[in-house]
């Protein structure tokens, strides 16, 4: 088992400048029946201005690119229940896309302890186990959140209006206990 | 033209009409819906470029999928939504209606495809769906 555990960042690859590549350039393919609909906008103009969702686990870095930044987002909300409800003891979380399929297992050894096991399928031979802090896994999440919404609120801000992303914002923010949605 | 009528495989309990269950029938076919189809053509729509693909293609080491037609791929989908199990499903595309991009960016055709359904009660009915090489899984 490694102490390094699990880390997931949402990070700019240059220094944050204005908006080159504008959410306008996707939005009318799809209805936005859907937040993974609105994710996908955000990812793609996140990454169309050098902002990058990083995975890594226990040190190394398992390849991630706009599609895996949309999964993630799609499934944070469960991963948070499982961080801060007691009676949540497992979490599934699927990367699964062509060219990436991890799954990462999570499991409260205790109140305060969690394991995580983690299988890259694209290549079997791979699974890594570590174990963390429910409390820094919480932490984690958060910060990842606040970094998303800063970095939406400012490349997307047409998106970040969007009723179905105001609703999961609200949704999670009531996960994190926060009083109001940022 | 691919027809709904000429791709049903449908089996069905319940409610069936040409081949879909109630819930079947519940979703929004447009193509453009997310909702319905998940990733299928966010990541492997017709509206993609080969360049963006070729890139997914290089960073990974895969040859990525991507549907020539999404508003026939969509029908087909339609069609076979209802013999579909949750999780991975490998199915038979007409000729013509797929094909794989590799790193290079050049294109092979192909029948196969992978339907990925999420199980009942996931945001999305479909997780992600893509044209395969033959005897590539992934």
């Amino acid at each position: 088992m490694s102490n390094k555990g699990l880390e997931i960042l949402i990070e700019p690859q240059w220094a944050l400048q204005g908006t080159k590549y504008s959410e306008a350039e996707f939005e009318s393919d799809f209805d936005l029946d859907s937040v993974s609909a609105v994710f996908y906008v955000m990812s793609n103009v996140l990454y169309g201005n050098g902002v990058c969702f990083e995975l890594r686990i226990s040190g190394r870095e398992y390849k991630t690119l706009s599609a895996e930044l949309v999964i993630f987002l799609e499934e944070l909300l469960g991963l948070i229940e499982f961080t801060n409800r007691n009676e949540v003891s497992k979490h599934s979380l699927d990367f699964y896309e062509q060219g990436a399929n991890y799954s990462l297992k999570f499991e409260k050894a205790n109140d305060g302890l969690y394991v995580l096991e983690f299988i890259d399928r694209s290549n079997p031979s791979e699974l890594v186990k570590s174990e963390g802090l429910l409390l820094d896994l919480n932490f984690l999440l958060y910060t990842f959140y606040c970094r998303f919404i800063f970095l939406a609120n400012k490349f997307c801000p047409e998106m970040s209006q969007n009723e179905l992303y105001l609703e999961w914002k609200i949704n999670v923010s009531r996960m994190f206990k926060m009083e109001e949605s940022i | 033209m691919l027809t709904t009528a000429a791709l049903i495989k449908g089996r069905g309990t319940g409610v069936n009409i040409e081949g879909l269950t109630l819930k079947g029938l519940s979703l929004n076919w447009t193509w453009k819906s997310v909702k319905t189809f998940g990733h299928i053509f966010t990541q492997h729509g017709a509206q993609l470029k080969i360049p963006q693909l070729a890139d997914r293609a290089r960073s990974f080491g895969v040859a990525i999928g991507q549907w020539t037609n999404n508003e026939k791929a969509a029908e087909f989908i339609k069609g076979i939504y209802d013999t579909l199990k949750d999780g991975e499903n490998i199915v038979d595309i007409l000729a013509g209606l797929g094909q794989v991009v590799n790193a290079d960016q050049s294109i092979i055709s192909t029948t196969k495809a992978i339907i990925v359904k999420n199980a009942e009660g996931a945001t999305n009915a479909l997780k992600t769906g893509y044209p395969i090489v033959e005897k590539v899984i992934r």
